[in-house]
C-alpha cells in the first residue's frame, strides 16, 4: 500500500510525498487536492487543455485492479472533498461528496436508524466505491445504489445527472456509464446514495457445505442478504424482520451461530493480497464448475452463488504457476457462463492481460464514449476496459 | 421516399410494409393523443436481421426512424418525426427462453409484459416491474422508459431487472451488450440504454432477471379524513423500515369520480383520500407487518380494511384502477401526467397541484404512488376545444415547475419523449444537457434514431457538429 | 389533404362512441386480429381511431376503413378489457353500416352476404332450401371442393329437423314459465340443442313456450352492417314475444341472446338462467374430462361466465379443466369463418392448440356458431374430444 493511502487511514495532512505508484510502475512527480468541485472542474480543464494526464484517486485503494496507468503526469486526489452534503432520514437518501470515507458515510447511515448499501473489502471513498463498482460481500450490486452523480467531465465541464428521489426517468441514466468507469468518462465529485433501512435482526450461522443445490437453495432464503462458500464452509448471514429471520433459520442446512464479524472476515478472501486474485461471474448453475475448475488449478475459493461471483486468490508467484492459473481463470469464466476479471496481479500480468476482458465489438462505442466525453483522453488512461 | 418504401417491401414482404394513408393515420400518436405525427412508413419486421436491413435502408436513404411497441406509452416517445419510418416490434413476441435454475428469461421486445409473468409462472419466479399498462404494453417499450409500476418502491424499476441486450445501431450493426451474468465487461452500457427511450438503437432481445414470486401477499385499504393524514401514515410506514410493496394513494376527486361511474368500488364519497398498501414476503414476517401497517393508519385517523381474500383485494384496487376509467369517460381525452417529488412534500404538492388545476378550470384528480413520491395528477378534457388544450399544457408546465421546485423531477415513469423534452432545462443545465448528447451522439452520431425526442427542440439549432468539436483529433 | 371528406348524418352518428376511448392501448393484447398481425390499425383502439377520424372528415371512408372493420370479429373481448367503458360493439355495427352505404361492400363477397342475410336466412323455407342443399352436396362428398362448407356440421337428417312442439310441460315443482327462441341456425342445424335446451328447462320446473312465428334475432344482419333488415327482424320478433306470459325469453345462443338482450330485458342465457334459479342437480354421472369455451357474445357481450362452469360441475364426475384463454375467440364469429377464412383459421388454430394440450373428452360451448367451428377444428386437428353445447351435456346427465 503506497504512502498516500496510509496517510490517509491515520488521518494525514493534505500534501502527500510525491512518489512511485509502486503497482502501475509510474512515478507522479505532482500532485492536486482540490478542495471543492468547482475547483476539481478547473483542474481538470486545465488539464485537458495542457494535454496532461491525471491519475485521479481517493484512498487509493483500488490502484491493483483495473488495467496500469499508461501514463500519468499529476495525480488528482479527490479527498478534499469530502463530508455529508445532505441526509434525509425520512426519505433515507444521502448525499455525500467523493472523497468521503465509507466508513464515516457508514456510521451516518447507522446513526439514522438506515444502512450504507456498500460494503466492499478495503472500504475506502464513497467516489473510489462508486468508480469501481466494488462489489461487497452483502452488498454485490452498487448502481442500483445511486440516485444521482455529479461529475466533472475530461472535457472539465461540471455536470449533474439523476436526481435525489428515487424514482426517475428524466433524460438518460448517466450514472450508470460512469459507475464502474474507474473515472475514464469523468471524475465523480458527489452522489445521491439511496440508504436502506436497517434490519431488525441479523444473523450470521455456519456449518460444513452442503451441495451446491442445497447450498444455492440457502443463499436463495428470502432474507439471506449474504451467503458465501469458502474453505468447505457455507456462511449465511440473515437479515430482515425477526419472524422473517427465524422463519429462514429454520430453513438454513447450517447451524452455527456466529457474528457478523465473520461475514466481514470474508473480505479479505474477496479482496486480499494474494500474487493473483481473479473474479469469475456467471449464472447460478455454472458457478459450482468454475469453482472446481480453480481450486483444481490451486485457487483458494470464495463464492457468492446468489450473486453469481466467485473470487479466487493463488499465491504461487512462479510465472509458470501464474500462467496455468489464469489460463484455468479463463476456462472457468466458459464453465460459469460469464467472464473473468484479474483483480490483482504483478504488473507484468496486468501490462500483458487486458483485467476486464476486451471489449470485442464494443470497442467501437467504448472508443467513441471515450472520445466524446474525455476528448484529451487525459483520465486514467489505459486503466478501464480496451486500454482506454 | 417512395425509393425507400421499395427497398422497406422488399426487406420485410409487402404484406409488412405500410405505406396508404389510414394505414399510417393510427400510428400517429401513442397513448398521449396531443402529440401526432404521421409517419412515412409503418414496418413489421420479423426479426432482429431484418430490423437490421430495415435501419440500414433508412439510413442510407436520410430517413430517420423510431422503434414502437403497444404505442402505449404517454410521453409521445413512439411518434415518428420529419416523417419518419416506425419500426413495430409487435411481431417479435416470442419468449426464446426461461431459465428457473439461473433466474432469468430472454424475450424478444414484442413480449406483452403480463405474458412473460404467465410464462414463468411455472418455475416459480416473475418478471418484477409491472407498470399499470402491462396488461398490453411490451418489453422493448419497457426497456425503452424504463418503466415502473406500483411495485418500484420495492422490486425497483425495468433497469434493475435487465442483463443483457441485443441491439440493432442506428448503423445497422447488431451488437450484444451486457451479460447473462449481469457483470459484462465494460461500460455499462446495458445501464445506459434503458430509459434511452429508444434513441441510442433498436432493441431485438432482451435478457431479464427474474424474482421469485413471495410466498404471502395481503392488501390493506385505509380510508382517511384527508390526502395529508394518508401521507403522514405512509411516511411513518416508511420510516419505520418497513418496505411495502406497493403504497397508493387516491384523493378525494379520485373518490368522487370513481363512485360515481360504473367502476363505483363502494367506497364514502367524503373520504379525503384512500390508501392502498399491498405487502409481500416470507409469510412470518407479512403477518406482523400487516399489523404494523394497520396501527400506523389507524393512529393518523383511518378506517382500515385488511382484504380476506382475491375478490376483497381486487376491489380495494378496483378504487385504484377505476380512476382512469372513470376520468376518461367524463371526457374525450385525458392526460395523465408524471412528476415526483420527495415524499415528505408530497402534500404540499397535491394542494398546489389541484390548486393550479382549478386555476385553470380543469376537471384534476390525483392519483399517485405514495412510497415514491411519484404523482399522476389526471386531466380530462376535449383536445378539439383549443382553449381547453392551451390550458391543459399550461397547467401541466406549472405543476413541472411546482415539482421542481420542491426538489423533485419531471419525470417517474413515463419519460420525456416529445412531450416533455422542453421542459428539460427546469433540472439541467447546458452542461448536464451537453453530458447527455454525447451520450446518444456516440450511439447515433448522424441522429436519425428517435430524434426529437428527450432534449429540447432548440439544442440542435446550432450544428453541433461532432468533428468541429475536435473529437476525432486525439486518436486512440 | 385539400379538401375535406364528406361527412354523411350516418358518420356524424358514429361520432360520440369514439369519444369514450382515450388511446390508452388495453385493448391490443385482448384482439384476436391484433395478435395475429401486430397491426394497430387491425386493434379496437386502431378501428375507433379510423372510425373517428371518418366521423370528424380526417380522413375520408375508404378501402382501408373498411377492409378493417370487417376484419375485425366482433368479438367484443375488447370491451371487456376497456378501462373506458367503450361500447365498441355498437360501433362496429355503425361502423360497417356506414361502410355499406358508402358502397364500400360491394365486392363478392359482401353482396352475398347480403343476399343471403336478407333474403335466405331470416326465411324460414329458403333457409331450409338451402340446408337441403347442403345435405345433399354434403352426401355426394362435394363439399370438400367448397372451403367455406367444409366447416358446416353433417347436417342433420330431415326428420330431426322438424318444428319444435309448441309447448313442454314443467316437470316436478313449477318454477315459472319461459318461452324459448330457437335461433335460425341453431333451428337447423342444431335441432337436437334445441329440444335438449327444452327438456332441460322442464327438469328444472319451467314450463316452456316456442312461439311458432318467431323469427332470425337480426344479430348476423346488425353485425354485418344492414341495420334496416336488422331492425324489421327485430320489430317483428318484439310483435311475437310481446306481452307473452312467461317470465324470460331463454336463448341457447349466445350470438341472438347478445343481441336481444339491449332491447328486452326478459333475455336470459339458459345457462344463466338454470344458475340463478339454482339448477337440479341431474343424478347421472358423467366422469368427463371437460373443458369449457367461452363464447365471445356470451363473456364478453352479457357477462356471463361463470355461471356455465357452475352447472357443468355440478354434474357428477364431471372434471371442469382449464385451457388457454377460454375467452378468446375462436374465428367462427356469426359469418366470419366464411367470408375471412384466412384469418379465422389463423385464430382457430391458437383455440385448438389451447385445447389440444388440455386434452378433454368434451368441449362444450354455448353457441351454434362456435360449435360449428370447434368440431370442425377438432375434426380436422385430429382432436378426439366431443363438441357439446352445455345443455346437451346436462341433458345427457338427466337421462344417464
Amino acid at each position: 500500500m503506497n504512502e498516500a493511502v496510509r496517510d490517509a487511514r491515520a488521518g494525514g495532512t493534505v500534501s502527500d510525498p510525491p512518489g512511485a505508484v509502486a503497482e502501475d510502475g509510474l512515478e507522479v512527480a505532482e500532485s492536486l487536492r482540490p478542495t471543492d468541485a468547482a475547483a476539481l472542474a478547473d483542474q481538470v480543464g486545465d488539464a485537458a487543455a495542457a494535454g496532461r494526464a491525471l491519475l485521479v484517486h481517493g484512498a487509493g485503494t483500488r490502484f491493483e485492479t483495473g488495467n496500469p496507468a499508461l501514463r500519468a503526469d499529476v495525480r488528482l486526489d479527490t479527498r478534499g472533498l469530502s463530508g455529508i452534503d445532505e441526509l434525509d432520514a425520512d426519505e433515507g437518501v444521502v448525499r455525500a461528496w467523493a472523497g468521503t470515507p465509507l466508513a464515516e458515510l457508514r456510521e451516518k447511515a447507522v446513526a439514522s436508524g438506515h444502512e450504507l448499501p456498500f460494503d466492499p473489502p478495503g472500504e475506502g471513498t464513497l467516489g473510489g466505491t462508486l468508480a469501481s463498482a466494488a462489489a461487497g460481500l452483502r452488498f454485490a450490486n452498487v448502481r442500483d445504489a445511486v440516485l444521482g452523480l455529479d461529475v466533472v467531465l475530461g472535457s472539465g465541464e461540471a455536470t449533474r445527472s439523476g436526481g435525489r428521489v428515487v424514482k426517475n426517468v428524466t433524460g438518460y441514466d448517466l450514472a450508470k456509464l460512469h459507475v464502474g468507469a474507474f473515472g475514464s468518462l469523468g471524475v465523480i465529485t458527489a452522489a445521491w446514495i439511496r440508504l436502506r433501512p436497517a434490519p431488525e435482526a441479523v444473523r450470521v450461522f455456519e456449518g460444513p457445505a452442503p451441495d451446491a443445490r442445497a447450498s444455492l437453495a440457502a443463499a436463495r432464503l428470502a432474507t439471506a442478504r449474504a451467503a458465501a462458500i469458502h474453505d468447505g464452509r457455507l456462511i449465511v448471514e440473515l437479515a430482515g424482520d425477526a419472524p422473517s429471520v427465524e422463519a429462514d433459520r429454520e430453513r438454513l442446512p447450517v447451524r452455527e451461530e456466529t457474528a457478523a464479524e465473520r461475514v466481514d472476515a470474508l473480505r479479505d478472501v474477496q479482496g486480499g493480497r494474494a500474487v493473483l486474485r481473479v473474479r469469475v461471474t456467471g449464472v447460478a448453475s455454472g458457478l459450482p464448475a468454475a469453482a472446481a475448475c480453480l481450486e483444481g488449478a490451486g485457487g483458494v475459493t470464495l463464492s457468492l452463488p446468489a450473486q453469481g461471483l466467485l473470487y479466487a486468490a493463488f499465491d504461487d508467484s512462479d510465472p509458470k504457476a501464474l500462467g496455468a492459473a489464469l489460463e484455468a481463470a479463463g476456462r472457468a469464466a466458459g464453465l460459469a457462463g460469464g467472464e473473468l476479471r484479474i483483480e490483482r496481479a504483478p504488473l507484468a500480468v496486468r501490462r500483458a492481460h487486458d483485467v476486464f476482458g476486451d471489449p470485442g465489438p464494443l470497442r467501437g462505442i467504448h472508443r467513441a464514449l471515450k472520445q466524446r466525453f474525455d476528448p484529451a483522453g487525459i483520465l486514467n488512461p489505459g486503466r478501464f476496459a480496451g486500454r482506454l | 421516399m417512395s425509393q425507400l418504401h421499395a427497398a422497406l417491401r422488399a426487406i420485410v414482404g409487402p404484406e409488412a410494409c405500410l405505406t396508404r394513408a389510414e394505414e399510417l393515420y393510427v400510428y400517429e400518436a401513442d397513448g398521449l393523443t396531443v402529440h401526432s405525427a404521421r409517419p412515412s412508413a409503418v414496418v413489421l419486421p420479423a426479426d432482429t436481421d431484418q430490423v437490421a436491413r430495415v435501419v440500414r435502408a433508412c439510413r442510407a436513404h436520410g430517413v430517420p426512424f423510431v422503434p414502437r411497441g403497444a404505442g402505449t406509452g404517454l410521453s409521445g416517445g413512439a411518434v415518428a418525426a420529419d416523417d419518419g419510418v416506425i419500426i413495430e416490434c409487435s411481431r417479435m413476441d416470442r419468449v426464446l427462453q426461461i431459465s428457473g435454475d439461473d433466474r432469468l428469461a430472454v424475450v424478444q421486445p414484442g413480449v406483452v409484459n403480463a405474458d412473460l409473468s404467465k410464462a414463468v409462472a411455472h418455475t416459480g419466479l416473475f418478471y418484477a416491474p409491472d407498470p399499470s399498462s402491462q396488461l398490453a404494453c411490451t418489453l422493448g417499450g419497457n426497456v425503452a422508459e424504463n418503466s415502473g409500476g406500483p411495485h418500484t418502491l420495492k422490486y425497483g424499476t425495468t433497469t434493475n431487472h435487465v442483463l443483457a441486450l441485443e441491439m440493432v445501431l442506428p448503423d445497422g450493426e447488431v451488437v450484444r451488450l451486457g451479460s447473462r451474468s449481469g457483470h459484462a465487461p465494460g461500460f455499462d452500457l446495458v445501464g445506459a440504454v434503458v430509459g434511452g427511450e429508444g434513441t441510442l438503437g433498436i432493441v431485438t432481445e432482451i435478457t431479464v432477471r427474474l424474482v421469485p414470486v413471495p410466498e404471502s401477499v395481503e392488501t390493506l385499504l385505509g380510508i382517511f379524513p384527508d390526502v395529508v393524514s394518508a401521507c403522514r401514515a405512509v411516511g411513518a410506514i416508511t420510516k419505520s423500515g418497513l418496505v411495502p410493496a406497493a403504497l397508493e394513494i387516491v384523493d378525494r376527486r379520485t373518490i368522487e369520480a370513481v363512485e360515481a361511474s360504473v367502476y363505483a368500488a363502494g367506497l364514502p364519497t367524503d373520504a379525503g383520500a384512500v390508501l392502498i398498501v399491498e405487502l409481500d414476503g416470507p409469510e412470518a414476517g407479512v403477518a406482523r407487518q400487516v399489523e404494523r401497517v394497520r396501527e400506523f393508519a389507524l393512529s393518523h385517523g383511518a378506517r382500515v380494511e385488511v382484504a380476506r381474500d382475491e375478490a376483497e383485494r381486487q376491489r380495494f384496487w378496483r378504487a385504484r384502477k377505476g380512476a382512469f376509467g372513470a376520468m376518461g369517460r367524463l371526457a374525450p381525452d385525458l392526460y395523465v401526467h408524471d412528476a415526483v417529488v420527495p415524499r415528505a412534500k408530497l402534500p404540499e404538492i397535491l394542494e398546489r397541484v389541484c390548486e393550479i388545476g382549478d386555476r385553470y378550470r380543469l376537471r384534476l384528480c390525483n392519483v399517485f404512488h405514495a412510497g415514491d413520491g411519484n404523482l399522476h395528477p389526471n386531466i380530462c378534457f376535449d383536445r378539439r376545444d383549443a382553449d381547453e388544450l392551451a390550458r391543459v399544457v399550461a397547467a401541466g408546465e406549472e405543476i413541472l415547475r411546482t415539482c421542481v421546485e420542491a426538489g423533485g423531477v419531471i419525470s417517474g415513469e413515463h419519460g420525456i419523449g416529445t412531450e416533455k423534452r422542453e421542459y428539460m432545462p427546469l433540472l439541467f443545465g447546458e452542461a448536464d444537457l451537453d453530458a447527455m448528447a454525447r451520450l446518444r451522439e456516440s450511439f447515433d452520431p448522424e441522429r436519425v434514431c428517435n430524434p426529437g425526442k428527450v432534449f429540447p427542440s432548440t439544442r440542435f439549432c446550432v450544428e453541433s457538429n461532432p468533428k468541429a468539436r475536435g473529437y476525432d483529433r486525439v486518436p486512440l | 389533404m385539400s379538401e375535406t371528406p364528406a361527412v354523411t348524418p350516418e358518420l356524424a352518428a358514429l361520432h360520440p362512441g369514439t369519444l369514450d376511448c382515450v388511446h390508452c392501448g388495453m385493448c391490443l393484447s385482448s384482439c384476436p386480429t391484433y395478435r395475429e398481425t401486430g397491426r394497430e390499425s387491425s386493434s379496437p383502439r386502431g378501428r375507433i381511431y379510423l372510425m373517428r377520424g371518418v366521423a370528424e372528415g380526417a380522413i375520408p371512408l375508404g378501402d382501408v376503413t373498411a377492409e378493417e372493420l370487417h376484419l375485425c370479429l366482433g368479438c367484443r373481448a375488447c370491451e371487456t378489457a376497456c378501462p373506458s367503458g367503450v361500447a365498441y360493439g355498437e360501433l362496429l355495427e355503425r361502423g360497417r353500416a356506414a361502410v355499406a352505404d358508402a358502397g364500400l361492400r360491394n365486392g363478392l363477397v359482401g353482396r352475398l352476404e347480403r343476399f343471403a342475410l336478407r333474403h335466405v336466412v331470416p326465411h324460414r323455407g329458403r333457409l331450409r332450401a338451402l340446408v337441403d342443399l347442403t345435405a345433399i352436396a354434403q352426401r355426394l362428398g362435394l363439399t370438400r371442393f367448397i372451403p367455406p362448407a367444409r366447416l358446416l356440421p353433417r347436417v342433420p337428417a330431415r326428420s330431426t329437423r322438424a318444428r319444435l312442439p309448441r309447448e313442454f310441460a314443467a316437470q316436478g315443482e313449477r318454477r315459472g314459465r319461459v318461452a324459448l327462441f330457437e335461433g335460425c341456425i341453431m333451428a337447423e342445424l342444431f335441432a337436437d340443442v334445441n329440444r335438449a335446451t327444452a327438456r332441460v328447462l322442464a327438469r328444472n320446473g319451467f314450463a316452456v313456450v316456442v312461439p311458432p312465428a318467431q323469427g332470425c334475432c337480426g344479430a348476423l344482419q346488425a353485425h354485418a352492417g344492414d341495420p334496416k333488415t336488422a331492425k324489421r327482424l327485430e320489430a317483428h320478433n318484439a310483435a311475437v314475444f310481446e306481452g307473452g306470459d312467461f317470465a324470460a325469453i331463454v336463448s341457447n345462443s349466445a350470438g341472438c341472446g347478445a343481441h336481444q338482450r339491449p332491447h328486452d330485458a326478459r333475455v336470459r342465457d339458459v345457462c344463466e338462467l338454470l344458475d340463478e334459479a339454482g339448477l337440479r342437480v341431474p343424478t347421472g354421472r358423467l366422469p368427463l374430462r371437460v373443458c369449457y369455451d367461452d363464447p365471445c357474445h356470451l363473456l364478453h357481450g352479457q357477462g356471463v361466465g361463470d355461471a356455465p362452469r357452475r352447472l357443468l360441475r355440478a354434474i357428477d364426475g364431471v372434471e371442469l379443466v382449464d385451457h388457454a384463454d377460454p375467452g378468446s375467440c375462436c374465428g367462427a364469429a356469426g359469418t366470419y369463418n366464411v367470408v375471412q377464412p384466412e384469418m379465422s383459421r389463423a385464430v382457430l388454430a391458437r383455440k385448438l392448440d389451447a385445447l389440444a394440450a388440455a386434452d378433454p373428452d368434451v368441449i362444450v360451448t354455448g353457441n351454434p356458431g362456435c360449435l360449428m367451428q370447434l368440431r370442425a377444428g377438432a375434426r380436422e386437428r385430429g382432436l378426439r374430444a366431443e363438441v357439446l353445447h352445455p345443455v346437451e351435456l346436462l341433458d345427457r346427465a338427466y337421462g344417464a
